[in-house]
């Protein structure tokens, strides 16, 4: 993308104030290697962060960086993408964040097929907050708010992402982070919107409370269970019992982007003057 | 002179009414007007609640309001003549449609007599036209069904008032033939309906007594004029700002009653390069302005009260990052939904304090339907300037009510300069590094190379901009963005009184009813009471003689759309202020006489 070569360094800012263990500090680290593979000047970048601990990105990144309200990120991305469509904007959020108190901006931004790169760090809790359960803690497993189990079923992110018309959606996780790399790379150069779903690990809360271990133990149950979509179409249905899909999910080419159509409007009637 | 349209919702008497506001106004009359429809997208045929008025009132000199009675009214219907009454005086002339006044139709309007003039103990002269009948007779070769002939009603009627005052009725065709150029045959068979009241008129000239002529002075400001709303002014003041900045305009947008129609102008301006969305909600229309803002649009988002109260937290955000919003709330009746088509004064307490936190914002408010232009060019003015979000509270009565414009030269308005980074200031330029004459932080955009960084509704480090709970830090953050916004009076025209300068008493108002309270003080000093009216467009921060100004009266009446939010207001901000107060919160403009009768009774008293 241009003639400057960029490294994971010079995106990094600050110190990351996660938990030790907490899943979100390997994505951060896929995040820039991803950047840099892809070469953006970072004053080039957009990113626009919700509330909880995945938001907390924003503040540890050397790009602009907008720190916003929670489960309005997408909503505020719009209107960054709309104004200068020339910026790479690209949304770190949460799963409470993104499908519970921001579900709504999430569906019409997806329905919009609108340039944005959307990274739900999904560590299946509300961890800032002290453990509640959100629209991914799975069903039967507790929270401070559930303490009795959890009766609510879940949203399957990339799924509900597709159907509402995202043109590429993605699941990677935090222990296969070569891969998450790649995904986010192909989520950031995809034009028109991206939806990768990033399974982060949360030991200090979710993990405590559902008796999972430590991070190494949910890291490596994260190794056990996923399997590459490529791989999981040559299984058998008794194979992929328990097992959850990583890769690239979906994607669909030539599908016209917001921003591009808008313009076009714009030009038309000879606005652009 | 004051000619009010009614009829049941469907009948088309805010087209009547509005064209023939635009008629009086291009033949160079000064127009006020009040439409009054109910909320509901048709209530049931003939009844009560279904009548839809606009009243308009026509003059030579400057009119302020809509007239508290009219001297026409036309009631196309049973239920028309029923609940519109009311504001007719002794002398004025009713047009009735004679053909919509049978038996079934009086049923509906719950009349109990046969005779409903004499049931309501009316002895107005009244005009009787069987419109329905001869609109049907003069297009029954024109090949055109039932339905859509019914639909003509109205320009005969609208025809028939041209000529009780005089108008020249080509001004109705040409608007007539713009309206419908995709459709001729409509346009004809409305154009001919529009000569047939016109002559039937002219040809019933014996029965009416009066007749009316609203002159156009000679000595009137040369230009071009328009009427205009108060919405339509309110987009053109943005546009107008967005070029003098030489911003992209951004708006964010959801539709609200009886904000919508910003962004339907707004929508239609992309060949000037405006860029609006119709978001998923209101809170993602605010959202994706202070977007915009981050990436360097000249923002707005445009609602009503319960668009405010959804869109408080991401407003918020703005204050906390210090980027320029423009936030326009069109008052409605509330709270809650409320009523959506009636206008009222009660979100000022809202927009001055509705978010957690100190969270300071200037306030302004719009006085007449054409200062909404003005108002919404100040708006961006010191939202860019100041780098502050700023809240232009209008109302559904300036919002909807027309008056005749003047169209102002650009130039004569003055420049817009956003406080951009300077490049030299790469390196060491920090986000909320200040200007110390103003105390506004400098604008960088992503984009611009060397100045990156982070902003958020965490607060911030005044040194660094990094995330800090440093108490000292807190204090000193929360007294520098109130202090921002203090300095803003600087900026702002003076308070100005006018009427009597000896007053005995001073009238106080703010935003829409300007119009109404200066007819008022006028009245007042006509009768011999010696009045004055202090009429304020910048709430927060208020003119700097505010306090120099009221002092030096010994009564003062603060007369509101509410029920005393403005009075709380200057009594929290100028200790020992003794004000007297009208309040009405009914969803109807002021009654001038209403008002009159309630200023002398507090001069007369003692308190």
């Amino acid at each position: 993308m241009c003639e400057t070569k960029y490294t994971a360094a010079d995106y990094k800012a600050g110190q990351p104030r996660w938990c030790p263990g907490c899943g979100d500090h390997a994505f951060l680290n896929s995040f820039h290697k991803a950047l840099a593979e892809i070469g953006i000047p970072p004053h080039q970048i957009a990113v626009i962060s919700g509330i909880g601990c995945s938001s907390r990105a924003a503040g540890y990144m050397n790009y602009n960086t907008l720190h916003t309200t929670h489960g309005r990120a997408i909503a505020f991305a719009t209107g960054v993408k709309l104004a200068n469509p020339d910026l790479h904007v690209i949304v770190i959020t949460g799963d409470g964040d993104a499908t519970a108190i921001g579900g709504n901006h999430l569906i019409h931004a997806c329905r919009r097929n609108i340039d944005l790169t959307v990274i739900v760090f999904n560590n299946n809790i509300y961890g800032m907050t002290g453990g509640q359960y959100s629209p991914t803690t799975p069903h039967g497993e507790k929270g401070t708010t559930a303490p009795y189990g959890n009766i609510d079923y879940n949203f399957d992110i990339p799924q509900l992402a597709q159907a509402a018309g995202a043109t590429f959606t993605g699941r990677c996780t935090a222990y296969h982070a070569q891969q998450a790399i790649k995904l986010i790379e192909a989520g950031i150069r995809h034009h028109g919107f991206s939806l990768i779903e990033g399974l982060s690990v949360c030991p200090t809360y979710y993990g405590r409370k559902n008796k999972k271990g430590d991070s190494v133990k949910m890291l490596t149950w994260q190794k056990d269970n996923a399997v590459d979509v490529k791989a999981a179409a040559k299984m058998t249905p008794e194979q992929l019992e328990g097992k959850f899909l990583i890769g690239e999910l979906s994607s669909v080419e030539n599908k016209e982007e917001y921003t591009d159509m808008y313009m076009k409007i714009i030009e038309k009637v000879g606005g652009d003057k | 002179m004051v000619v009010r349209f009614s009829g049941d919702s469907g009948d088309g008497m805010q087209l009547a009414g509005n064209m023939f506001s635009n008629i009086s106004a291009t033949e160079g009359n000064d127009i006020s007007t009040f439409p009054d429809y109910p909320a509901d997208i048709r209530a049931p045929q003939g009844t009560l609640t279904g009548v839809s008025g606009f009243q308009v009132h026509v003059g030579s000199d400057k009119v302020y309001t809509p007239g508290d009675k009219c001297d026409v009214l036309v009631a196309m219907n049973p239920a028309a003549l029923k609940t519109q009454y009311k504001f007719c005086k002794p002398q004025s002339v009713i047009i009735i449609d004679t053909d919509s006044f049978t038996k079934r139709d009086l049923e509906k309007a719950q009349f109990q007599l046969e005779n409903p003039f004499s049931e309501l103990g009316i002895k107005n002269e009244v005009v009787e036209a069987a419109i329905t009948t001869m609109c049907k007779e003069s297009l029954k070769d024109s090949g055109l069904d039932n339905k859509t002939i019914m639909r003509t009603k109205n320009m005969f009627a609208l025809g028939l008032v041209c000529w009780l005052f005089h108008r020249d009725i080509t001004i109705g065709e040409k608007l007539l033939r713009e309206k419908f150029a995709k459709k001729p045959e409509i346009a004809e068979a409305n154009v001919k309906v529009l000569h047939d009241g016109y002559h039937f008129g002219e040809n019933t000239h014996a029965s009416i007594s009066t007749s009316y002529t609203v002159p156009t002075k000679k000595a009137m400001q040369l230009g071009r004029y328009m009427d205009i709303n108060g919405n339509k002014a309110a987009a053109y003041g943005l546009i107008a700002a967005a070029e003098k900045s030489g911003l992209q305009l951004y708006l964010g947008s959801y539709p609200i009653t009886p904000a919508t129609d910003i962004l339907h102008e707004l929508a239609k301006h992309k060949s000037l390069g405006v860029k609006t969305v119709q978001c998923e909600d209101e809170i993602a229309g605010c959202a994706s302005a202070v977007g915009a803002a981050f990436a360097g649009a000249l923002a707005v988002t445009t609602t009503s009260g319960p668009g405010v109260c959804l869109k408080s937290e991401a407003m918020n955000l703005a204050v906390i990052t210090e980027l320029p919003l423009v936030i326009i709330d069109v008052q409605r009746g509330g709270p809650s939904t409320g009523l959506p088509t009636k206008s009222e004064q009660t979100d000022l307490l809202q927009a001055l304090y509705g978010r957690n936190g100190e969270s300071p914002m200037p306030v302004i408010a719009a006085t007449s339907p054409t200062d909404c232009f003005d108002a919404a060019f100040m708006a961006c003015k010191i939202a860019v300037e100041h780098m502050t979000p700023v809240i232009l509270l209008s109302d559904a009565y300036i919002a909807n009510g027309s008056a005749a414009w003047h169209l102002p030269n650009l130039n004569d308005y003055p420049a817009i300069v956003p406080p951009y980074v300077k490049p030299e200031m790469a390196g060491s330029w920090t986000p909320f590094q200040r200007n110390p004459q103003t105390g506004v932080r400098y604008w960088a955009t992503p984009g611009m190379k060397g100045f990156m960084h982070r902003i958020g509704g965490l607060e911030k480090s005044n040194e660094t901009g990094a995330i800090s709970t440093e108490p000292e830090n807190h204090n000193l953050m929360t007294r520098l963005r109130a202090e921002k916004v203090e300095r803003i009076a600087a900026s702002i025209p003076d308070l100005e009184v006018e009427g009597d300068a000896d007053a005995d008493l001073l009238i106080v108002g703010f935003g829409g009813t300007y119009g109404h309270l200066h007819s008022a003080m006028d009245a007042m000093n006509r009768h011999g009471k010696k009045a004055a009216l202090a009429h304020f467009k910048f709430i927060n921060p208020l003119p700097r003689n505010t306090e120099a100004v009221l002092r030096r009266y010994k009564k003062i009446v603060v007369a509101e759309q509410s029920m005393g939010q403005f009075a709380g207001y200057l009594r929290m901000k100028i200790e020992g202020l003794h004000l007297h107060q009208f309040n009405q919160v009914k969803g109807q403009p002021f009654v001038v006489k209403e008002l009159v009768d309630a200023f002398e009774r507090i001069l007369a008293s003692d308190m």
